[in-house]
């Protein structure tokens, strides 16, 4: 009888790379969702027999890629998860390194000293690192808050960060890390911080940009929890003393190859990107300040600018909105935005006569709108926004898609309208605050929506 | 490159079980193996191809993969990054077809690997892998009829390494 066991070792170890695939592919871990099922699907299927665990033992890259989230971990936990980690470093032999931790949840920082020491222990392998920790709202134990003033704060630096095998790094604490990095990162493609202070991220900035010539996805974020507090308390006195003072000599970075910036709109006057395709505003105020920089980044990027996709994901104060008007180019083709007000489908409604030709005074090429988390009472005015870019006519016409995303939740776009009959919708069965829209998909509006 | 000629022709194999099989030359080149023997024996089409590590039975199943896949196009060369991008769906058809005993299972993934079958070889694997993912260690020894051969050291060094994933 032909049983499991008849399998050669080099079948066997497909089956369990199979098996555990999800880890071959690098979670997302700064989004909810992921689990670490994968993991345990490795350390199952190594206990089975004694065969199994030889052959599983003996494939290195079964445990290269490694991906650990834990919501809420005791300190015991984060020291058998540390045990763990390390033993997957020593099974991995010399093989690049794909490892993402995120620990929602953690009392205390400290708690994570261990696991952060043994991955940069390995960071000569490093290929795409990801390490995401929050903490959670209050520390519950004494013991845990006392745990800082034992003078046994860690201050992680690096000193190779993976040199040409590095492909991607993300960390949430930005503020933590500390360099002493020479060696060039010619692999590194995305590079994602989270700091809490203008300083930190100069100082972050001066260390890893000039080696990434490369860099195609460059994301600076902003954070501060008391972990951020800590962290930036102390760095701030060591190495951010020089970063304050290299800020005051106007510094500047060439990213050739840069294709998606996300960063603070006081930063990006420090970037000249070339070639970039799409900005991302994580938070922007609509300020006049933030303006001058904004134009004076577009400025030293290049005329026209090359980027044709903005994404606004958090704004703060939409009375500004003649400043907001200057961020929006009339070279944007794409836009993206998080909770839009009023005033915005006001502005994108707005249309121009020039010359006798009929067009919008806000982003006159707009060919694809896309909107998250809309509330319910604005859909007249979307509703407004949309027909009017459609029925502008179609010499002049250039919207063509339109994609909600967790918008309308009590008048949800009705489901004729995401997939309409091949001899069009009726209108008759579409009810009056979405027939407008209705109309324009007959006419060839792409609509998509999801949750 | 198949030619017309190719197309229709005929060829022979046969099992370790002394069974003859008579299949289009493009059903039988499925298998890499089959293939460069052919080319190895050139034009000769009296001469069949001894396959000694596959029995009737597997191989008449076998081909019935090979006969629905017959049209598919050559696989491509496996990349450093496809390993990481395979997923574990399986067609309908395959699917359908692999539903089998666990016997059979197992013969058919051998075949495939002895024949160099890569698509065939991976519904065996896919099907094996997805029969083992979210089981505990007991219920796989279970479901294959594996013993448990750990001494109790290696049980509790086993059970010290993984401490934090216990329960989740």
């Amino acid at each position: 009888m032909t049983t499991v066991n008849d399998l050669p070792n080099e079948i066997l170890c497909d089956i369990f790379s199979l098996a555990i695939q999800k880890s071959r592919v690098f979670p997302e871990i700064f989004k909810t969702g992921n689990d670490f099922q994968d993991c345990v699907a490795l350390i199952d299927i190594s206990c089975v027999c004694s065969r199994w665990r030889e052959v599983a033992l003996t494939d290195s890259s079964l445990w290269s890629s490694i991906y650990i989230l834990l919501d809420d971990p005791t300190a015991e936990t984060l020291v058998q998860v540390t045990y763990f980690a390390s033993i997957c470093f020593v099974r991995s032999k010399d093989l690049p390194l794909i490892f993402a931790i995120s620990i929602s949840n953690l009392d205390d920082l400290p708690f994570a000293y261990p696991l952060v020491q043994t991955l940069i222990s390995h960071e000569a392998r490093w290929s795409r690192i990801a390490v995401n920790l929050t903490p959670s709202r209050y520390s519950r134990s004494s013991e845990a808050s006392l745990s800082y003033k034992r003078g046994t704060e860690y201050i992680p630096e690096l000193r190779i960060a993976g040199g040409e095998l590095l492909k991607e790094f993300r960390c949430n604490l930005g503020s933590w890390l500390t360099y002493s990095l020479h060696s060039p990162l010619p692999a590194l493609s995305t590079l994602s911080l989270t700091c809490c202070r203008f300083y930190g991220s100069m100082y972050a900035l001066t260390n890893w940009l000039p080696l990434a010539p490369n860099l195609q996805e460059l994301e600076l974020t902003y954070s501060y929890n008391r972990f951020d507090a800590h962290t930036a308390w102390l760095n701030k006195q060591r190495v951010w003393k020089a970063a304050a003072t290299e800020a005051t000599k106007d510094p500047h970075f060439v990213l050739p190859s840069l294709r998606t910036l996300n960063a603070w709109v006081n930063i990006i006057v420090t970037f000249t990107c070339p070639a970039l395709e799409r900005l991302v505003m994580e938070e922007i105020s609509w300020h006049g300040p933030h303006l001058i920089n904004y134009l004076e980044f577009v400025k030293r990027s290049g005329t026209p600018p090359s980027f044709r996709t903005m994404e606004i994901r958090e704004q703060d104060d939409p009375s500004h909105i003649t400043h907001a008007r200057g961020f929006l180019l009339p070279t944007i083709t794409n836009l993206l935005i998080t909770s839009p007000g009023a005033p915005f489908f006001t502005m994108f409604s707005e249309q121009t006569q020039e010359d006798g030709v009929a067009g919008f005074s806000v982003l006159p090429a707009l060919e694809h709108l896309e909107i998250t988390d809309c509330r319910d009472d604005y859909l007249p005015h979307f509703s407004s926004l949309v027909t009017s870019r459609w029925d502008i006519g179609v010499l002049y016409r250039t919207l063509k898609t339109v994609k909600l995303k967790q918008c309308f939740e009590a008048s949800p776009v009705p489901e004729l309208l995401l997939s309409p009959p091949s001899d069009g919708i009726d209108l008759t069965q579409v009810g009056e605050n979405w027939r407008g829209i209705a109309r324009c998909v007959n006419e060839g509006l792409s609509l998509s929506a999801c949750e | 490159m198949s030619t017309t000629e190719d197309k229709t022709r005929k060829v022979k194999l046969v099992t370790s079980d002394n069974e003859e099989f008579e299949v289009d030359w493009e059903v039988a080149t499925r298998s890499v193996l089959i293939k460069h023997m052919l080319e190895d024996i050139g034009e000769s089409e009296e001469q069949a191809i001894p396959l000694p590590n596959v029995t009737a039975n597997v191989l008449k199943k076998v081909l019935e993969w090979c006969e629905h896949h017959r049209k598919d196009p050559e696989p491509a060369p496996e990349s450093s990054d496809d390993n990481r991008k395979r997923t574990l769906e399986i067609g309908d058809w395959d699917a359908k077809f692999i539903q089998v005993d666990q016997e059979m299972l197992f013969e058919i993934i051998l075949a495939a690997n002895y024949l160099d079958i890569k698509a065939l070889l991976d519904v065996g694997c896919k099907t094996v892998a997805n029969m083992i993912k979210g089981k505990q260690p007991e219920e796989i020894r279970k479901m294959f009829n594996i013993v448990n051969d750990f001494t109790p050291e290696e049980e509790a060094q086993i059970k010290k390494e993984n401490e934090w994933a216990e329960d989740r």
